[in-house]
């Protein structure tokens, strides 16, 4: 008998071990999904020291971008569309025949949602890989920590994060780029909405990480001096999984309409939570949730919410005269055929991210410093979720118009304004 | 804070304290059964709440697709008896406890190959709206969890006090010497309290998935907070853990509302560490010692 036992014993510790090695020992990501290169094999040179600035490889005629993506960890929800997303526009450039003849080649690292995680990729895609330029983080909390990095090393970073103050101050932000509207153009454009429907008192509630804080401080600036009135500040954990209490304290303040910054699941929970607490007062969630993402997870429980949404979603809906329509459309198209998965929001911007550098490597050929200088000069690019116009001053080239108002009606996101 | 405010927040927070005890409960069966510990709990009710997920996305009506989780979980927790349990059982428990740790890690790395990191969606076991209670509503969903937790105490008593397996199991937990000389097998027991605990937790998670999303990692908190309602209940008394979970599950809910959400773990967690050091026997041994 006991020969059988220690045989059971030894394979099961076996199996433990192997599976502790490969998965994640905590609550934070995997080891399953990350450094495995989107496209091709990593190539991993010898590590070059972290002395400033070593150039762009040359790279046998192909360009290199780095991705830094959130493939597992609290953000993941974002993080597989958005590589596919990449993939997509690599793939349809190449079979182009690339950018003046050169292919694409994305190399894509997991950040595992996690900050210090993200510079360690960040720095392996600069300084291992050389790539000409980064796309990432897929969020604000993991773009943060590569700025002040890729400033000093002078690698142009087109990030995925949505704050202002991924681009400002923009004197020490000359490398940095990012697709998602800014935080203060969101806000804009969700209190001309809210004021459209005399809406004025608001309960406000915020993800407690960088991005539901820089939602936060620019809604805060915003409403100082005009006639709204925020009756209830609340926070709660990305990874929570009952905001109930947070709900019930904002009904408690009888708001007119209830503001959400958050992303899926978080995003998706509240919507939950709302129903089953029987809520009526209206809520309006940031573009952290215009996303397939959240539409899913949310299982019908958003029936009624509003979203400050980027054009992609209601790609069809767009009035013919926009110049936004035939792009995204085309996109949401492409996507959906190829991933046989709707595509959305957040996926949209990273494509964004992608058409940008594309543009500007047209124009400046494989080096860093002109790539960089010809990101800041690209006007009237006609992206899946606006029309970017670029300047020294701005590193993201969207504006409010550039976002619309969507409802969920009977399942269905419909474009009101 | 107003009073109606109060009562809202005690009353979403019994749904998680349901489901608290649904955990807690396995811990005390496992706990008086075989002496041990066991840290992977939390682990079956996330293999029946993703499998649950699972199903229901690929077209299974939703009273089959918990049937089949559940019996999934069980198997789980039978299977962990007796890969990691049963083979060290003559170990110090120390040794069970490190390797049930291990198990909880395997079975979280396992379902991470398996289902990835996306959280799924689960629909609720009845739509409709919520039930109005005076100033007060709870969700279709928390009526679900709370009726379960009831049912499953009375089968559990039952099945303790009315079946010859429950007989048995009690007795291997009063002298397991001498219940082994009447002729009951310690590992047989033992298996049993496994499959009874992890089918729990699996009702507990598929329960839970519609109203927090099923994840690969929800199990690690799940199980933390099922051992903290089991102390809380003094680990020894099934109707302690019941009243421990649920107890969490409202100061949990209460803590956020009256606090911040952002100190819900830690207050559950100093609840743990209080008890440990002022009352390891439990909040209600006392009562218990001096009503009898």
């Amino acid at each position: 008998m006991s020969w059988q036992f220690a045989f059971l014993r030894s394979t099961f510790l076996g199996a433990c071990l192997l599976l502790a090695a490969c998965g994640p020992a905590g609550s934070a990501g995997s080891g399953a999904a990350p450094s495995k290169p989107a496209a091709g094999g990593a190539s991993s040179p010898p590590a070059t020291s972290a002395a400033p600035a070593p150039a762009a490889k040359p790279s046998g005629g192909e360009l290199r971008i780095g991705v830094n993506l959130e493939l597992s960890g609290p953000a993941s929800v974002w993080g597989q569309p958005q590589l596919n997303a990449l993939q997509l526009l690599a793939d349809d450039l190449n079979a182009r025949g690339g950018i003046n003849g050169q292919p694409i080649r994305l190399i894509a690292y997991d950040n595992e949602s996690n900050e210090s995680k993200s510079l360690v990729v960040t720095k392996r895609l600069v300084e291992e890989d050389g790539v000409l330029a980064v796309i990432g983080g897929g969020t604000t909390p993991t773009t943060m920590p590569i700025v002040p990095y890729a400033n000093e090393q002078e690698v142009p970073v087109v990030s995925i994060g949505s704050a202002n103050n991924i681009i400002e101050p923009i004197n020490e932000r000359r490398w940095i780029f990012k697709t998602p509207s800014n935080t203060r153009d969101i806000v804009t454009r969700m209190l001309r909405f809210l004021e459209s429907r005399g809406w004025t008192r608001v309960g406000f509630m915020s993800v407690n990480n960088a991005y539901g804080d820089a939602g936060r401080a620019e809604f805060e600036k915003a409403v100082a001096g005009r006639p709204f009135e925020v009756v209830a500040w609340e926070k709660f954990g990305a990874t929570d999984t009952d905001m109930k209490p947070v709900l019930t304290r904002i009904r408690a303040q009888n708001p007119q309409v209830i503001v959400v910054w958050a992303i899926p699941p978080a995003a998706s929970i509240v919507d939950k939570n709302y129903q089953e607490l029987g809520l009526t007062i209206p809520l309006i969630h940031d573009h952290g949730a215009s996303s397939y993402v959240y539409h899913e997870l949310s299982g019908g429980a958003n029936e009624g919410m509003y979203v400050v949404s980027v054009k992609s979603m209601v790609a069809a809906q767009l009035p013919d005269a926009d110049p936004v329509k035939p792009v995204a459309q085309a996109y949401v198209r492409d996507y959906e055929a190829k991933y046989n998965k709707q595509a959305g929001g957040v996926d949209a911007m990273t494509y964004d991210a992608l058409l940008l550098i594309a543009r500007a490597l047209e124009r400046s050929g494989p080096d860093r410093a002109k790539l960089r200088d010809a990101l800041e000069s690209l006007q009237n690019v006609a992206g899946t979720t606006g029309v970017f116009n670029l300047s020294p001053t701005d590193h993201n080239g969207l504006s409010d118009k550039d976002l619309v108002i969507v409802q969920i009606r009977d399942g269905k996101w419909v474009l009101l304004e | 804070m107003q009073l109606e405010t109060l009562l809202q927040l005690a009353l979403s927070g019994l749904a998680m304290g349901g489901i608290y005890a649904f955990i807690a409960v396995g811990f005390v069966t496992i706990h008086a059964v075989t002496g041990f510990i066991n840290f992977a709990q939390g682990e079956f009710a996330m293999v029946a709440a993703l499998v649950t997920a699972s199903l229901v996305g690929a077209g299974v009506p939703l009273a089959l697709a918990v049937g089949v989780a559940v019996a999934c979980a069980t198997l789980v927790g039978v299977a962990t008896e007796r890969l990691a349990v049963h083979p060290v059982r003559h170990a110090s428990p120390l040794v069970v406890l490190v390797m049930t740790v291990a198990a909880s890690t395997a079975l979280r790395g396992i379902a991470l190959l398996v289902w990835g990191t996306t959280p799924y969606s689960v629909p609720a076991f009845s739509a409709g709206p919520p039930v109005a209670l005076g100033a007060a509503v709870i969700a279709r969903q928390d009526l679900w969890v709370l009726g379960l937790t009831a049912a499953a105490m009375v089968g559990l008593y039952l099945f303790f006090e009315r079946t010859i397996p429950g007989t048995a199991m009690r007795a291997c937990a009063d002298n397991p010497m001498a219940s082994r000389l009447m002729g009951i097998s310690p590992g047989t027991m033992s298996l049993l309290a496994f499959g009874i605990s992890a089918l729990l937790a699996g009702l507990a998670g598929a329960a839970v998935a519609p109203i927090t999303l099923a994840t690969y990692e929800m199990g690690l908190m799940l199980g933390l907070k099922g051992f903290v309602a089991a102390v809380i209940g003094g680990l020894r008394s099934t109707p302690g853990a019941v009243l421990g979970g649920l107890f969490l599950g409202v100061l949990e809910s209460v803590g956020a509302g009256l606090i911040s959400s952002g100190y819900k773990d830690a207050l559950a967690f100093s609840v743990l560490l209080a008890v440990l050091v002022f009352r390891p026997q439990g909040l209600l041994a006392g009562l218990r010692q001096r009503a009898a």
